[in-house]
């Protein structure tokens, strides 16, 4: 338990110190089932380490985002992302990692996968409202990666 | 504003810590590579008997980049311990690396729904069902699992049933003991002609019972007549077996407990449009029958035993799209079988 409240407070105190994004994003597997998904998230994100809240929802296919209903989802993942960002010209270049969490909505459980973990590298454009591009791999405790990847598009807010 | 949100970001975490072990269903994490330059064992060596299997295509959320693996649900009869090594699993001819576990150790909770015949002929098997409800339960739950069951009573119709009194017209999942209850109040109607029409009482078991997220589904039909189907000239029946395995397959196994006469154990080809046995056959249900007058022991029917021997197989699919022929050879010692799903899709 004590580790668990100095990692809490760690993670608040890296919070505090910086600024805030909220974003919106889409995306897309490519390799498995070339599922579409779309998410959002919370954070940090700037230079130095940062950190972010990331949710994911991953669909069949395209023609089913149309006809999602919201109160009807289940699960969810949710990826709290440790990041390290560069700001370079105007733009920052981060790259992170982060457990993966699923969410179960209606029966308010959470699971945390033991040893597999995502790792991401992005770009990330503008200041007030910003967009970004960022390419994602799943990897396990051995650092192996799974042959799918994921590219996703999004756009936010920063202040 | 900012303290708010680290306040909501501290709150998620501590969540997240708390409950990060809990029943969600997860995705395998690492599943071996496919064995190469392996040949497939001659099925004439084996045999079809005592396995049986259908690919579990209940929810569970994939996280992004990771594979979806397919999970086929197998269950062995009389094999307690299942290692691995003496298992061969073959998609389109192709070997696959897989993880094996049992379903139990990952899904402890059993909701049963029992599909019954409430017609003239069926007279002794409710009485049996009656008999067998409470120790089929408790069989259940000595095996370490929480088990609920719910029941249908059928004739043309179902909720309620056109030719007895019975309120309410069909019970939810519930305690054992209130299905004991229930059943006791149910006796058998007149039905009308020969066949009745358990398609509906399926499809009716399927789409309104509150099955519980997490939980094994099974079915078990008791009848000893023919069903009604979709264009048969009745006005009644709504589905006919091609329209139903689409919902069925994969989301709940179908066990059988039939009164010989029109079921057969001779036959093999249960492709009749009025063969309730089908249904059976491709969810991975056990076929089984009862005496020829009609009596149902439920924990006689080896149903506890299929749940205990149920293993999840779970592998990478070289084309998860396309249809497939997934093959599984069983082998320890002299005991071989053999497990043929044709025509499956994940």
């Amino acid at each position: 338990m004590r580790r668990v409240l100095i990692i809490v407070f760690l993670i608040v105190a890296l919070i505090s110190a910086f600024g805030f994004e909220i974003s919106a994003f889409g995306g897309m597997e490519l390799g498995g089932k070339n599922r579409p998904y779309f998410g959002a998230r919370i954070g940090t994100l700037s230079g130095g380490i940062s950190l972010m809240l990331e949710g994911y929802y991953p669909v069949s296919s395209f023609e089913q985002l149309e006809e999602i209903n919201i109160e009807e989802i289940q699960f969810i993942e949710i990826d709290p992302y440790i990041y390290v960002g560069i700001p370079l010209m105007g733009t920052l270049i981060y790259a992170g990692a982060a457990p993966i969490i699923i969410l179960d909505i209606k029966n308010t459980q959470f699971a945390m996968y033991q040893d597999i973990f995502h790792v991401k590298a992005g770009v990330r454009f503008g200041t007030g409202i910003i967009f970004f591009a960022e390419g994602m791999v799943t990897m396990n405790t051995s650092f192996q990666i799974f042959d799918t990847y994921a590219v996703s598009v999004g756009v936010g807010i920063g202040f | 504003m900012r303290r708010m949100l680290v306040s909501i970001l501290s709150f998620f975490f501590v969540l997240v810590f708390l409950f990060s072990c809990s029943e969600i269903p997860q995705a395998p994490k690492v599943i071996p590579l496919d064995p190469t330059g392996t040949t497939k064992p001659f099925v004439s060596d084996y045999t079809a008997a005592n396995i049986y299997g259908s690919v579990d295509k209940q929810p569970t959320l994939v996280p992004i980049a990771v594979p979806d693996p397919v999970r086929v649900r197998i269950s062995l009869p009389g094999v307690e311990n299942l290692l691995s090594s003496e298992l061969r699993v073959f998609e389109d001819n192709r070997e696959q690396g897989f993880v094996l576990y049992k379903e139990s150790s990952v899904k402890n909770k059993l909701d049963i729904a029992i599909i019954l015949d409430v017609t003239g002929s069926m007279g002794y098997a409710i009485d049996g069902a009656k008999n067998s409800i409470i120790s089929f339960a408790n069989s259940l739950e000595s095996s370490g699992l929480d088990a609920k069951i719910g029941v249908i009573p059928f004739d043309d119709y179902v909720n309620p049933p056109s030719d007895i009194e019975v309120e309410p017209g069909f019970l939810n999942l519930t305690s054992p003991a209130s299905a004991q209850e229930y059943v006791s109040s149910l006796y058998a109607g007149y039905g009308g002609d020969w066949p009745e029409n358990p398609y509906d009482a399926i499809m009716f078991a399927a789409t309104a019972l509150e099955w519980r997220p997490g939980a094994q589904r099974i079915m078990i039909v008791i009848t000893d007549a023919p069903a009604h189907y979709k264009g048969d000239g009745t006005p009644f029946v709504h589905f006919i077996k091609n329209e139903m395995l689409p919902a069925l397959v994969g989301y709940f196994v179908i066990h059988g407990a039939f009164v010989p006469g029109y079921y057969s154990e001779s036959t093999t080809d249960f492709s009749d449009p009025g063969d309730v046995r089908e249904l059976c056959q491709k969810t991975g249900g056990v076929i089984k029958y009862t005496d020829t007058s009609g009596n149902v022991d439920l924990t006689g029917l080896g149903i506890v035993e299929y749940i205990t021997s149920s293993w999840i197989v779970t592998f990478e699919s070289d084309s998860p799209a396309s249809i497939h022929t997934i093959e599984i050879f069983y082998a320890k010692g002299s005991d071989k079988r053999y497990l043929k799903l044709q025509d499956v899709t994940y």
